[in-house]
């Protein structure tokens, strides 16, 4: 139960991290959604329910800091952990390759929702600039994420109150 | 009562959808009432972002400080080196200033004793040694010849013992083997000036009658023929009556300080056979 009230401070915690953190890195040059890497772990690596729940944390929280329009990123977290639960169910998924691909991809995914989400809503056309955002990010996400889900796992295994090298693994 | 997995999901995503879709339909209906939950998100944002964001404006602050400091540091490493070439280049300055007045000095010299000169630099001395030396960058292709006297800018120095093409070595008045002809400028009182090895001289032959006072110019008396008459030896600094010796004992300072010597005038003199 304490797992899940503190869940969404935490949440809410990386998304103005990242929000506020990268730039200092980047000279706001460029954005790094760490938020889609903890949905993609989640997709992939935690159970249905408790997935779920961190996915629209994630996507409310964005929403809520980010977007003009609320219900984007939830859309497209929750699209991203739905296949990918559905993938993990099927493939094994603990491979680096694997994990690297898949944060590339799903990053790409993402831009891909989002700028049609923009197109459909707004009628703009923000495909140029989603390239200029997502292919970077995408790269430098995925070069990182097998660091990044060795350190999902670690916590994920503190939350369930066991070692870190216990945490479940599918 | 255990759900399937399968149907699990399905329920799960069911809930997701329909609670986006939820949130979407409420933000169409009432596009300017955010909802409390998410009034309430930005509430809680609020201050924290705006902590966060100072302290990671302070800490690129910093950083850019750091940068700026670094900047500063190679900037600061540049203007040294700077000042570093305009005082080597000040300094060359200040010595052709030197070197012109010094110059100057022995060119005045030069036009008040009407006899022709070559000016030389003196490019060793050999003081330290038993031999009182030293040597000048003009020789007899600059038609300096051995016996010709060498003047600074202050009196004589010394005279030229040996002279190759472009190289001379003069013998200081201060070297034991150097006797010069001298007159005690206010008394006329002739005597030989020779030099004691330790960068003064004694004037010798100087009578127990003579009136002799610490202070008195010592002149060249030309008497000899290898100084022109009338050139600054130097200064009585000490003198000795001695009732049983015939001739004083007289100490003299030479009015060149040879520790400085740069630049010399030897004067093409031509001796007294």
């Amino acid at each position: 139960m304490i797992r899940y009230l503190v869940l969404p401070p935490l949440a809410l915690g990386l998304v103005i991290l990242q929000t506020s953190i990268v730039e200092l890195f980047t000279a706001e040059r460029l954005s790094l959604e760490f938020t889609i890497v903890v949905v993609i772990y989640a997709g992939l690596f935690m159970e249905t329910g408790r997935g779920a729940i961190l996915t629209f944390l994630m996507g409310y929280f964005m929403d809520a800091l980010v977007t003009p329009f609320p219900g984007l990123y939830i859309l497209s977290y929750g699209a991203l952990f739905f296949t990918l639960s559905t993938v993990s169910a099927r493939v094994y998924s603990a491979k680096t390759f694997f994990l690297i691909s898949v944060t590339f991809l799903s990053v790409l995914a993402e831009g891909i929702i989002l700028v049609s989400a923009y197109y459909i809503i707004y009628d703009m056309n923000v495909l140029l600039t989603g390239l200029k955002i997502y292919l970077p990010q995408a790269c430098i996400l995925s070069g990182l994420s097998p660091i990044l889900f060795h350190f999902c796992r670690r916590l994920e295994g503190y939350g369930n109150g066991k070692p870190a090298q216990q945490a479940q693994w599918p | 009562m255990s759900v399937p997995k399968r149907k699990k999901n399905l329920i799960v995503l069911a809930l997701f959808l329909l609670l986006t879709l939820a949130m979407i339909s409420y933000h169409l209906r009432y596009p300017e009432t955010p909802g409390l939950v998410r009034i309430a998100v930005l509430e809680i944002t609020g201050p924290v972002q705006s902590t966060l964001t100072a302290s990671v404006h302070a800490l690129r602050d910093t950083w850019a400080d750091y940068l700026h400091l670094i900047g500063l540091r190679q900037e600061n490493r540049e203007l040294k080196k700077k000042i570093d070439e305009l005082t080597n280049e000040l300094t060359r300055y200040r010595e052709g200033y030197l070197e012109a007045q010094r110059l100057q000095t022995l060119f005045s010299l030069q036009q008040e004793l009407k006899i022709p000169s070559v000016v030389a630099k003196v490019i060793d001395k050999s003081q330290a040694t038993l031999f009182k030396t030293i040597l000048l960058d003009k020789g007899t292709s600059s038609g300096v010849r051995t016996g010709q006297p060498v003047l600074s800018g202050k009196g004589v120095v010394g005279r030229i013992i040996e002279a190759s093409p472009n190289v001379s070595k003069a013998l200081l008045i201060t070297d034991e083997k150097s006797n010069v002809d001298a007159l005690i400028q206010r008394t006329r009182a002739e005597g030989i000036l020779q030099g004691d090895g330790t960068g003064g001289g004694r004037l010798k032959y100087v009578s127990n009658l003579e009136d002799v006072q610490a202070g008195d110019f010592l002149l060249t008396s030309g008497l000899a023929g290898l100084y022109p008459k009338g050139l600054i030896l130097g200064s009585v600094t000490a003198f000795d009556k001695k009732a049983d010796s015939l001739f004083q004992k007289i100490e003299v300072i030479p009015a060149s300080d040879f520790s400085r010597l740069e630049e010399v005038l030897i004067l093409a003199y031509k001796q007294k056979k």
